[in-house]
């Protein structure tokens, strides 16, 4: 066997045991909601499967088990060795996307399995035949969320910097679309209905769990046959409406995977602990999330002291000191336009 | 044989080595050494492809550093190598034979019982010189080509250093592996090592063979009758002089026998020829290039 396949064997056995925990604790609350969402109801028609916990878990695993698997590289120590190791770099980068997507696969299918097996044995009003392609479509969803956190995560230097960059992440597109939209109802009134529609949804698609909680919608719509039929063919009609998002998303994920590969092959081992500078972590996020802020206020007074506040101890945590750069300043002192053309737009 | 061709690296913005070339020949046991933040990490790092180099090449036997065939014969053992809270002997030993499929259990094993070792106890427990031991003996029954230490004897006891110097000189007779290591400890390296490269300012300032090295030194302690000047030494290829009084200690570069005739020329009351090591040398290398000791 080659190397890389001896590495990829080593990751997971080496990861077995907490593979294995995680997934009988996944098991048990992805259970103890369906069952509580049949045993609990009074009527046959409120009955929902309680498979939300299921995308639940898919989201919680996408987003954890990339920093677990890829926090090894934060350490510069850890790359004296990992890095001298005959196999090319690309390798593996590729192993440990592997390995931690095959954790996250196995977690979520025994979760699956358990659910499905659950509401089979329990149940027979449901449509259990939609259960596969929900998992499989799912598993594609998972995927891309995999991708893009594994991505942000390898965007910085240091483990915290890597989990603050993906919780900021999680809402940067909906805090700047709400921003916008904000922005948009009150300058053109109703004339930006149709726009304001749009990027409110996209705010809502931002948020990289949208896919899955839609998906998870539909589904639940098409399995949960006991309830009215007008009521699930409208709300799936609803989703469905959204299908784009799920491309748009699949886009994102694609481009997240080339982006972990080449940031990981390409960064410096010496980067390791370093200030994280890259572009789409702190340098990005705290103007996207100051400037919308300060946006959303739309006025000019005492309540937009914290949020430059909230700037200037972004810049504090990312440069690691009080001894922040001229461009840190002129970036937070530039909020002050955003802040009039706020006002300006708020009236 | 490692080939090291203009080598030019830079960190943070800051030329860390120049133009380096250097050889490593096959079989050889080479120290490296130099000041602190002189480059010698940064060079090993370099040469087990840790570091892509910003310019210049590393070849191992022909191929480059960055092929995975190449580093197939390449061990690095680093100044402090990783290990997690529940890192033991053994799962390392599992860990390095992913990527050294021959590597051989029962060196291991008997380095491990030799160093007093218990390759199931967590290495969070170990002393600094237990764990590098441990490494040593990974290191060992990998059976590398090549062999790169990074601050070898740093934490090792002196009865450790000798049986790591005993490896090494076995490493280097039965399997043919070439040493580099590093070290500030040149007593120990001029033990075990038949050359050394120095590096200084970004560069090599001088290799070769240790001994050769030394001998071309030659140091004397010397009396006279009546306070002198220095200017009588003036002519003589002086490489540093130590005057007290009446008393002279002098290093000149050169041969002995002529460097004595030529010394006994001025008439001192007593001569008297003094042993030269390693780390004399390295002193007065780095002394001529300008820095204060």
């Amino acid at each position: 066997m080659k190397t890389f396949g001896r590495y990829l064997i080593y990751r997971l056995s080496n990861t077995a045991l907490r593979t294995v925990t995680v997934a009988v604790l996944s098991v048990i609350l992805v259970l103890s909601s369906v069952s509580s969402c049949i045993d609990n109801a009074i009527q046959v028609e409120f009955r929902e499967t309680g498979i939300y916990m299921l995308a639940l878990l898919l989201g919680v695993l996408c987003t954890v088990v990339p920093m677990l698997e890829t926090a090894g590289f934060k350490n510069r120590r850890n790359l004296d060795t990992l890095y001298f190791f005959p196999l090319k770099r690309w390798k593996m980068a590729l192993a440990h996307y592997v390995s931690g997507f095959i954790q996250v696969l196995m977690i979520y299918t025994v979760a699956f399995a358990a659910a499905h097996i659950y509401l089979a044995v329990k149940t027979d009003y449901f449509a259990l035949y939609y259960m596969p392609a929900y998992y499989f479509a799912s598993v594609a969803i998972g995927l891309a969320m995999y991708s893009f956190f594994i991505f942000i995560f390898g965007e910085a230097n240091t483990e915290t910097d890597g989990v603050v960059f993906s919780v900021m992440w999680i809402f940067a597109i909906l805090l700047s679309m709400s921003a916008l939209s904000t922005c948009l109802a009150n300058l053109m009134g109703s004339k930006a209905d149709p726009f304001t529609e749009f990027i409110g949804n996209m705010a809502v698609w931002g948020l990289p769990y949208a896919p899955i909680n839609n998906l998870t919608e539909i589904f639940q719509n098409l399995i949960e046959t006991n309830r009215e039929v007008s009521y699930h063919a409208v709300s799936a009609a609803r989703y469905l409406r959204q299908w784009y998002m799920f491309l748009v998303w699949g886009g994102i994920g694609l481009a997240s995977a080339v982006g972990y590969f080449f940031t990981f092959v390409r960064k410096a081992a010496h980067k390791a602990g370093e200030i994280s500078d890259s572009i789409f972590g702190y340098r990005l996020l705290i103007p996207l999330y100051g400037y919308s802020l300060l946006l959303m206020v739309g006025t000019v007074d005492m309540l937009t002291i914290p949020i430059f506040g909230a700037m200037l101890i972004g810049y504090i945590i990312y440069r690691r000191g009080v001894k922040l750069k001229a461009s840190d300043l002129v970036v937070t002192a530039c909020g002050i336009v955003a802040l009039l053309v706020g006002a300006w737009i708020m009236g | 044989m490692i080939e090291i061709k203009n080598l030019t690296h830079n960190l943070g913005g800051r030329r860390i080595l120049d133009n380096i070339d250097l050889t490593l020949p096959e079989g050889s046991i080479t120290g490296l050494v130099g000041i602190n933040g002189a480059g010698k990490t940064t060079l090993l790092r370099l040469i087990s492809g840790v570091y892509t180099a910003d310019s210049g090449e590393i070849l191992c036997d022909g191929v480059p550093i960055s092929e995975e065939s190449a580093r197939e014969k390449l061990f690095f053992l680093p100044d402090d190598p990783y290990y997690t809270m529940y890192t033991t002997g053994d799962s390392l030993f599992e860990l390095y034979r992913v990527f050294y499929p021959k590597m051989d259990r029962t060196v291991f094993l008997d380095y491990m019982k030799s160093f007093g070792l218990k390759e199931k106890r967590p290495i969070r427990n170990f002393s600094k010189g237990m764990r590098r031991q441990l490494y040593i003996a990974l290191a060992l029954s990998a059976k590398p080509q090549y062999l790169l230490l990074d601050e070898a004897f740093d934490g090792l006891d002196p009865l450790a250093r000798l049986a790591f110097k005993k490896a090494i000189n076995t490493a280097a007779e039965e399997f043919g592996t070439s040493v580099l290591i590093s070290s500030h400890s040149l007593r120990e390296l001029e033990d075990f090592c038949d050359s050394y490269v120095l590096i200084d300012k970004m560069r090599v300032a001088s290799s070769g063979d240790i001994a050769e090295r030394v001998n071309r030194l030659c140091k004397f302690q010397l009396a006279f009758v009546e306070e002198f000047s220095e200017d009588i030494f003036v002519g003589l290829p002086v490489v540093s002089i130590e005057k007290t009084g009446r008393f002279a200690r002098i290093v000149l570069e050169g041969d002995e026998n002529e460097m004595r005739e030529r010394l006994d020329r001025l008439n001192p009351t007593i001569i008297e020829q003094m042993p030269m090591d390693f780390e004399e040398m390295f002193i007065h290398e780095v002394e001529r290039k300008g820095y204060k000791l």
